[in-house]
């Protein structure tokens, strides 16, 4: 029995100091960035939907029953959320490329999309089209990791907010040498845990008590969605600069 | 005893994932004393380099007993950072840490061996990362000092920042121990000011 308290609480510990920081921050090479003129996005890693995310459940306490019924409840937000965006026609997709397009063309960039095929969800590609078909000097990876919105807990004053992980990675064309990588964070709703990437707070505009008032306001979710975009991808623009 | 112990070291854990800043009031005036038009690298605090990444970063306070330079009649409060000398490009990372309720507004000067001005990295390429407005970036050729100042720009304008959290409180039965996890959120209401705690460290460049 012991054994296993230890066990137990080193367990604890690894999970938990894992947990106190991400990934370090790669800057931007500036030296060789001089020579970068022309950037190939290539084709985005995209969920399959939005996130409906309760970062803290009572379920959460009462181990793998406990985490079955929060999976169930999360999946049921998440298809009720999904069907609020698609009611108004919001294409991730269109924000994310549009985003960054805007955002690497307003530091003077030519910005060309080169379009790539991925298997692996949530990673950044293991090697870069070494063809280079489109001419570019280098290659912007892009995984839009999560998008969708988030509460803290259930509680009125935990309100859900839009929330958009987006991780970013900048490599030359001719040898994949990483010049930049970075995640992005809008709202990132674990701010306990240190983290040396981009947390950018959420809009008190766009809040909203319940999920029933996030549904039932497909506008407004869908405004707060899409400042959450632009904030992310201009984000994206200066750690390029 | 051992479980008591094992909630003790998570409830430690946790509460070293976050620090807190010190309580600073805005200083968002400097009074009208010596302020020269040129910046005194006479006073370097030496940069050590932080080889294995490991170290705490090196922790300043920007206040009124500053060093204070005007430019173009606007007054700006720094402190002077003497660079690690080093063969290779290194990663700097300068965090503006928030008090209760003010943050240092900074921007950077980088300076050569002789005092003169090589680049500058203004507040607007600054990003928050976690609490703190912070700039990475990679070192250039020539570059010996860094020059930590607040930005006059800036001064007297505010930030608020909503932040959510989890809080994770380990019970017992007595026969049972389990977790239980509660959100939470706050609201940081920030002035940029001319005081402020900044963090710099000089690390190797993270490879992948």
């Amino acid at each position: 029995m012991n054994v296993l308290v230890r066990l137990g609480a080193v367990l604890t510990a690894l999970a938990l100091l894992a947990g106190c920081a991400t990934k370090p921050a790669i800057p931007l090479d500036r030296t060789s960035a001089k020579e970068i003129k022309t950037i190939g996005i290539l084709t985005p890693d995209m969920p399959t939907g939005p996130s409906a995310i309760l970062a803290s459940t009572p379920g959460q306490s009462f181990g793998l029953v406990g985490a079955l019924i929060d999976a169930g409840i999360e999946s049921s937000r998440e298809s009720d959320l999904k069907a609020a965006l698609a009611g108004k026609s919001f294409t991730p997709y269109d924000r994310l490329m549009g985003g960054i397009k805007a955002a690497l063309e307003a530091q003077g960039y030519v910005v060309k999309k080169v379009a790539v095929a991925r298997t692996e969800r949530g990673e950044f590609l293991k090697t870069y089209p070494s063809a280079n078909s489109e001419n570019v000097d280098a290659y912007l990876d892009v995984v839009l990791f999560r998008y969708g919105y988030g509460a803290a807990g259930i509680s009125a004053s935990t309100p859900y907010r839009p929330s958009v992980e987006t991780r970013v990675r900048l490599v030359t064309a001719k040898d994949s040498r990483v010049l930049m990588e970075d995640i992005v964070f809008y709202n990132r709703i674990f701010t306990a845990l240190e983290t040396n990437n981009v947390t950018i707070a959420p809009d008190p505009e766009y809040s909203f008590a319940a999920f029933s008032d996030l549904t039932s306001n497909p506008d407004k979710a869908v405004e707060g969605l899409d400042l959450a975009f632009v904030k992310s991808t201009e984000a994206v623009g200066v750690l390029l600069r | 005893m051992l479980r008591q112990g094992c909630i003790l070291l998570a409830g430690l854990l946790l509460a070293g994932c976050k620090t807190a800043g010190p309580d600073l009031a805005p200083l968002v005036q400097i009074a009208p004393a010596s302020c020269n038009g040129t910046l005194d690298i006479g006073q370097a605090l030496p940069l050590p380099f932080d080889a294995e990444s490991k170290n705490k970063p090196t922790s300043i306070i920007v206040d009124e007993g500053s060093a204070c330079f005007a430019e173009d009649n606007r007054k700006s409060l720094y402190r002077v950072f003497a660079l690690p000398e080093h063969s290779q490009p290194f990663m700097l990372t300068v965090q503006s840490e928030p008090s209760s309720s003010s943050i240092l507004a900074p921007r950077l000067i980088m300076l050569d061996g002789e005092g003169v001005r090589l680049r500058e990295i203004g507040y607007d390429e600054f990003l928050f990362r976690g609490n703190a407005l912070s700039a990475i970036f990679r070192t250039e050729p020539g570059e010996r000092y860094m020059i930590v100042a607040s930005d006059p720009e800036q001064v007297g304008s505010e930030v608020s920042r909503i932040g959510g959290s989890v809080q994770t409180q380990m019970m017992t039965t007595g026969v049972a121990t389990f977790a239980v996890h509660t959100g939470s959120e706050s609201t940081a209401n920030l002035t940029y000011a001319h005081n402020g705690v900044v963090n710099v460290s000089a690390r190797p460049i993270p490879t992948r």
